[in-house]
């Protein structure tokens, strides 16, 4: 099942956390459809936060029709995101290499977001360019 | 409020005070096992002396020693008696302080009293199981003492030392009046403690008050009931050599004592009552 | 929606003169978590012990559910010293029969591994906090007052008795308000706010409406009315304010930038306005 971590300092709204945090999951294939989310009783007592503020997650990933709540049962995953591609064991081991040799070229972990991060945003107006800079 | 609501606060109360509990219990049940054993100590020497063909009135030489130690054994006993009269005198007044200081104005103080009132007790149920442990204790011990004080003077009447009923020490041992003391002591302590609401100036007060009150009564104990003319045919002093007997034309017979106790008996108990609505009026003007 | 405490002109005085808490009316609705804030000395401990029975409003009047209803952790933690751990838990077994939950109560004594034979004297601050709040939480009330409950309690600890708490209060639909003088404690936890400020109310209702109706805008100086002003403060030739807007708020005029305030900023805005009115909104405004 599914831990949620709440980040206080990320200005990102505590709900909103949730969200992405089971998008993320569903991307990487932690969820599968029929998983049971965590009752709000569970996370309200994990995280110590409002009760609301997971129903409105939950409500948001209903919305998204990600999720489903049955009545007296719990909240259920209903389809992937991105049909679990993120958990390619390929890409995320030339991933994880390409991470290493970063590190050998003396990059830290800020520099490695900024650098990916740009590449990402980059590759999204110029789908052909970017893989070399 | 009934007495099943009370239950819990109840419990609760002796468990928090168990000790002092258990340290009166055992006082009273020493006091309860020295007043017939005292009985028998005397019974036992008065055989013994009889034994020896010695008497108190003519004494032969010989003798001397054994009348001696004979009656001064007796006197002891005696004394017994009176200090666990004048243990009874004083109890009110250790009623009323421990009424005012552990029971009520330590709780007040610590504000543990908070803690009662939201564990579901209300003020009112709160001041009732801690007058009621008390009360109860009283009322169910204080009864049979009594009888029991009262059986052991009557059998010590036939000895050299006998126990008047005009004695102060006596007279508060062996009638009613011992326990309607006790319950003023325990008004008095509950008033006092949620007026100060502090547990040493609580104590204090308790004592003074009900110290005044006891003192004030012995006072005016002769005249709570015709007394008759003309001296007293025994000649006895103790409680009554106030006022009223001074003149030696005034006495009381043995046959006043249950007017004269039960004439007191209500006057204390009327003022119980009146603190112990005080208290509760103070309670309820206060809190919620 | 049925309200879980409704004050109407709600006053208590101190005993020395002077008011702690004047004018109070609101209602909180049932099954809401609400932060209490204020600085130190805002009337915050009077509000709860006033909604927990143990003091009585001076003036007007306060819906609250039973006694037995609510449970109250005062600032002061009040416990009796000579009981232990598990004999403390008795007591609330024995104050709330029929409602008395020892499986909560116990883990949460047992979530900081208390020892159940430690008698409370020998309790660290943290300790007696957590001992105090399974009291709390044992008698599975339907209104919890907590008054900086956790505010002596390690951070890791903070946040499992937070945890545990919210639990609780999801699972039974328990109204909850409590208290701090720092918002970022309880900020994550609460839905509503209630903001007082010498001993008057000064902002009230769920977390959402109150951003809602309040922004943040900066932009050149220039006359903001018709809305209200909170706070307003100029740097240079800009100007930086926080307004309710009344009706559409204007972006027309260039360079000006419109963002939803967060809560921090809300609070100490109006703390440092203390001219500006009080804002409750329908969720927690009291019935006419």
């Amino acid at each position: 099942m599914i831990e949620y971590r709440i980040d206080r300092r990320s200005g990102v709204a505590t709900y909103l956390q949730i969200v992405q945090q089971t998008k993320q999951a569903l991307r990487l294939g932690l969820l599968e459809p029929g998983d049971r989310l965590p009752t709000a009783r569970e996370v309200v007592e994990a995280l110590a936060i409002n009760p609301n503020t997971v129903l409105k997650a939950y409500r948001e990933l209903e919305r998204e029709g990600l999720v489903e709540g049955r009545r007296g049962l719990g909240t259920f995953v209903r389809r992937t995101l991105g049909e679990g591609k993120a958990a390619d064991g390929a890409l995320r081991a030339e991933l994880a290499q390409w991470l290493v040799r970063a590190r050998r070229a003396g990059l830290e972990q800020d520099d490695i977001t900024a650098l990916f991060t740009s590449v990402l945003s980059g590759s999204d107006s110029e789908p052909n360019q970017g893989d070399e800079e | 409020m009934t007495l099943l609501d009370l239950r819990g606060p109840v419990r609760v109360t002796i468990g928090l005070h168990r000790r002092v509990l258990w340290a009166a219990l055992a006082l009273v049940l020493l006091a309860a096992i020295a007043l017939p054993a005292g009985r028998w100590y005397v019974q036992s020497l008065a055989e013994d002396f009889a034994a020896t063909g010695c008497k108190v009135e003519n004494t032969v030489p010989g003798c001397g020693i054994r009348v001696r130690g004979f009656l001064s054994r007796s006197l002891y006993v005696n004394r017994m008696f009176h200090y666990i009269g004048l243990g009874m005198g004083v109890l009110p007044l250790v009623l009323g302080a421990f009424v005012a200081g552990p029971l009520v104005g330590r709780e007040l103080e610590s504000g543990t009293y908070r803690l009662q009132w939201t564990q579901s007790v209300s003020p009112a149920r709160w001041l009732a199981a801690r007058l009621a442990v008390p009360a109860a204790g009283a009322l169910l011990v204080l009864p049979a003492f009594v009888l029991l004080a009262a059986w052991v003077r009557r059998e010590s009447l036939d000895t050299w030392y006998p126990l008047q009923w005009n004695e102060l020490p006596v007279y508060q041992l062996i009638g009613p009046v011992s326990v309607s003391y006790a319950l003023l002591g325990i008004a008095v302590g509950a008033m006092a403690g949620l007026l100060i609401g502090r547990t040493v100036p609580a104590m204090a007060a308790a004592v003074t008050m009900v110290g005044i009150v006891t003192g004030a009564l012995v006072l005016i104990r002769p005249r709570l009931w015709p007394a008759l003319d003309g001296p007293s045919r025994g000649g006895d002093a103790g409680i009554f050599s106030g006022p009223v007997d001074l003149s030696a034309v005034l006495h009381h017979p043995e046959s006043h004592f249950w007017p004269l106790q039960l004439v007191e008996s209500a006057i204390v108990l009327a003022l119980a009552a009146t603190a112990i609505v005080a208290a509760f009026a103070l309670l309820r003007r206060r809190h919620r | 929606m049925t309200a879980a405490i409704e004050a109407h002109g709600l006053g208590r005085r101190f005993r020395r003169g002077g008011w702690a808490l004047r004018d109070c009316s609101f209602r909180l609705p049932a099954g809401r978590i609400c932060a209490l804030i204020g600085p130190n000395g805002a009337g915050k401990s009077t509000l709860l012990a006033l909604a927990a029975g143990v003091l009585k409003p001076t003036e007007g009047t306060l819906t609250t559910p039973p006694r037995e209803a609510i449970a109250y952790v005062s600032q002061d933690k009040p416990l009796h010293p000579q009981l232990t751990v598990a004999e403390t838990l008795r007591m609330g077994a024995d104050l709330n029969p029929g409602r008395w939950d020892a499986a909560v109560a116990g883990k949460v004594v047992e979530g900081g591994g208390l020892d159940p034979a430690r008698r409370v004297r020998a309790l660290s601050g943290g300790q007696r906090s957590r001992l105090a709040l399974a009291l709390a939480l044992g008698k599975r009330p339907t209104l919890l007052l907590l008054d900086e409950a956790l505010s002596d309690v390690d951070p890791l600890a903070r946040r499992e008795l937070m945890g545990a708490l919210l639990a609780t209060a999801t699972e039974d639909g328990t109204t909850v308000l409590m208290s701090s003088h720092i918002l970022s404690e309880l900020e994550d936890a609460c839905d509503h706010l209630l903001l007082i400020d010498g001993g008057r109310v000064r902002l009230g209702g769920s977390v959402d409406d109150l951003l809602q109706a309040h922004t943040l805008v900066s932009g050149p100086i220039s006359d903001l009315a018709p809305h209200t002003v909170v706070t307003a403060r100029a740097t240079g030739r800009r100007l930086t304010a926080l307004i309710r807007p009344e009706g559409p708020v204007s972006t027309d005029g260039g360079g000006w930038q419109v963002e939803e305030p967060t809560l921090e900023e809300l609070v100490l805005a109006h703390l440092g306005a203390p001219g500006v009115p009080a804002l409750l909104t329908t969720a927690m405004e009291a019935a006419a």
